[in-house]
């Protein structure tokens, strides 16, 4: 089953750089990468302009498709494990917005000139290589924050009901992404590239060239294998929190792990694409159909197929409207919204 | 199969017993009243004790304080000598595993990966990585087998009936390879021959003992949090009565239900006779308003 998954997650990637506004034949997309992975058998068959199109353009921006939709992924099944509920997502539980508002802010910051300025009568010396590492981690602390506070306020007791957690999490979405969009308007220089902010924050991937994709991937790989070492405990969390604790699970710093790896995912795709919806209820949901709850096989399933799943949906987004490109968030929420319906529907025949 | 009956924990030598239980009280945060107030006791190895009151009396609170949930606002409770909030969450999984009233299990998952959640505190933080080993395979394989859940491999638990999840759960208690099983009201979701089918089956794990991987025997300590007097005076050799979160009696089902105890535990008249094949006690209620 994995092995499938990896075969459709390449036959994704070589359709996502075949297609486009115009189509390269896939021995000529196979040619380009060898000759450029270094493969000294390769004949130059193609045009230099292919070469840029291949190498340069379309590429990189499916590998980031294929980055955020395993980390979107495996992010909503840490999360649906934590809440042990198929509807919690990243951008359903307002994690998402976290990441948008703190991933803007940093924008913002790093935004200024090479200057010092003064917040709050502090002096900021000029930050021009923290300002560059500002984004992932201003946008983790921001999903960090989003999920610890839907959890505090959604929790009862021992149990967090699914309405309260829906409508906490509606409630931090709504609340972040309009101080998301403050930012945006009482900034002139941010306000000055407002077309592709707002492509950005409907979930566009726009990722041109390899610079963005290198730390995006680390921050993913290592999300990924945390994400795999937390397996068991998840699996233990199908009993809820004293049946985990009962079986040897350290509760609080298995939650608080959770938490911090689901967010970090979740920062890691939201810097490469904005907010894309979704991807983290569909794909589990599915997956958990044909495999069952056990993570050791619902982790690297899921990220595999958010990988397959985004990319392909990307490609749709480019082409469906071409030269016109739709952000693949807007497709996914097209898919998505009408299966989180669904689900909520089934739900409030089995949860009591 | 009788043992000797403990005493309290005041008159129990000091580091024999298992579980020692000394002068706990403790509070639920937000709460005025105590849950429980200055209890004293000891479990010895192998021993199969009831617990009863009515409800609130503190009993399952004193369950969780033997499972290390709860950490008491005053005493301690020592597990072989050592405080039990000083044990790390795995090493006291090995030892002790709970039999919740219902087990509530998100999602739809398969009863054989159920159980497997019982091997979670046997394998290091790689054992994710690896999946399951030889020996979490023939203990669940062991542990279905004794609670005769085998036969509902391949299915959800969510299919199974209620009787049916109460022996997966208990076989994923199981798995954990316990030496210690605590039971808080396993049977009150039950209906008569299930509640009767399940107590038997943990008569005999704790009786018999059960082997797991053809070497170890593990004769179960059992405690178990009772609603039901008349199957607690069947299979629980001592039964300890609480009442407003203090020991009110403690010792074999003869000495403790009388129905002075019984009116002071649960504030109705009870009628007590004998079993009329078995020499235990039994319990009959007393309709307050007279028959019919």
């Amino acid at each position: 089953m994995l092995a499938a998954l990896v075969a459709a997650l390449l036959a994704a990637l070589v359709l996502g750089v075949v297609f486009g506004a115009v189509a390269v034949p896939p021995g000529i997309v196979l040619g380009v990468v060898g000759k450029h992975l270094g493969l000294p058998w390769i004949e130059m068959t193609w045009t230099a302009a292919q070469d840029a199109v291949v190498w340069q353009v379309r590429l990189p921006r499916v590998l980031a498709g294929a980055l955020v939709g395993a980390a979107l992924a495996t992010s909503g099944v840490l999360f649906q494990g934590l809440f042990r509920n198929p509807m919690a997502d990243p951008y359903v539980l307002g994690i998402s917005s976290g990441a948008g508002f703190g991933a803007t802010l940093a924008t913002l910051l790093s935004a200024f000139p090479a200057t010092s300025f003064t917040i709050l009568g502090l002096i900021v010396p000029p930050l021009p290589i923290i300002g560059y590492a500002l984004t992932p981690v201003s946008a983790f602390l921001g999903a960090a924050g989003a999920a610890v506070i839907v959890y505090a306020v959604a929790r009862r007791g021992t149990s967090l009901p699914i309405t309260d957690l829906l409508l906490t999490g509606f409630a931090v979405a709504a609340l972040l992404g309009a101080g998301t969009t403050t930012l945006l308007v009482l900034n002139d220089r941010l306000l000055l590239r407002l077309r592709s902010i707002f492509a950005w924050m409907a979930g566009g991937i726009g990722v041109a060239g390899w610079a963005p994709l290198a730390p995006a991937a680390v921050l993913v790989g290592i999300g990924l294998v945390l994400a795999l070492l937390l397996g068991r405990w998840l699996d233990a969390f199908l009993l809820g929190e004293e049946g985990a604790a009962h079986v040897g699970v350290p509760v609080e710093r298995a939650k608080a792990l959770t938490v911090a790896v689901a967010a970090l995912l979740t920062a890691a795709a939201v810097t490469l694409s904005g907010l894309v919806g979704f991807v983290g209820l569909l794909v589990p949901h599915a997956v958990r159909l044909v495999l069952g709850p056990a993570h050791r096989t619902l982790l690297p399933a899921s990220a595999l197929g958010g990988a397959a799943f985004l990319v392909l949906g990307d490609l749709l987004a480019r082409t469906v409207i071409a030269p016109t490109e739709l952000p693949v968030g807007v497709l996914t929420a097209l898919v998505g919204g009408p299966a989180f319906l669904v689900l909520l529907r089934r739900s409030r025949r089995v949860v009591r | 199969m009788t043992l000797p009956h403990a005493q309290s924990g005041e008159h129990a030598a000091r580091g024999v017993s298992l579980f020692q239980v000394e002068g706990v009280s403790f509070g639920y945060s937000g709460s005025a009243n105590l849950a429980l107030r200055d209890v004293s006791l000891a479990i010895e190895r192998g021993e199969y004790l009831g617990l009863l009151g009515e409800n609130g009396a503190g009993k399952s609170t004193l369950l969780r304080l033997l499972t290390g949930a709860l950490t008491p606002t005053a005493g301690r409770v020592l597990l072989d000598s050592k405080p039990i909030t000083a044990y790390g969450r795995a090493p006291l999984a090995r030892r002790i595993a709970v039999l919740p009233q219902r087990l509530s299990v998100a999602f739809d998952v398969a009863v054989e990966e159920l159980v497997l959640v019982g091997r979670t505190p046997h394998g290091g933080p790689l054992a994710a990585l690896r999946g399951p080993s030889a020996a979490d395979r023939s203990a669940v394989a062991r542990a279905m087998e004794v609670t005769d859940t085998a036969r509902f491999c391949g299915r959800t638990f969510q299919e199974l009936s209620g009787g049916e999840q109460q022996r997966v759960a208990l076989a994923l208690a199981l798995a954990q390879e316990p030496e210690i099983l605590l039971l808080d009201e396993p049977t009150s979701h039950l209906d008569p021959g299930h509640a009767l089918h399940m107590l038997e089956l943990v008569a005999q794990l704790h009786q018999e003992g059960w082997t797991s991987r053809g070497e170890t025997t593990k004769n179960l300590t059992v405690v178990a949090v009772f609603h039901d007097l008349n199957l607690a005076a069947l299979y629980a050799g001592r039964l300890a009565v609480l009442r407003d979160g203090r020991v009110l009696a403690d010792g074999s089902a003869q000495d403790v239900l009388c129905p002075d105890v019984l009116q002071a535990a649960f504030g109705a008249g009870l009628h007590v006779l004998p079993h009329p094949t078995l020499d235990v006690p039994q319990v009959l209620p007393i309709p307050l308003r007279g028959f019919r």
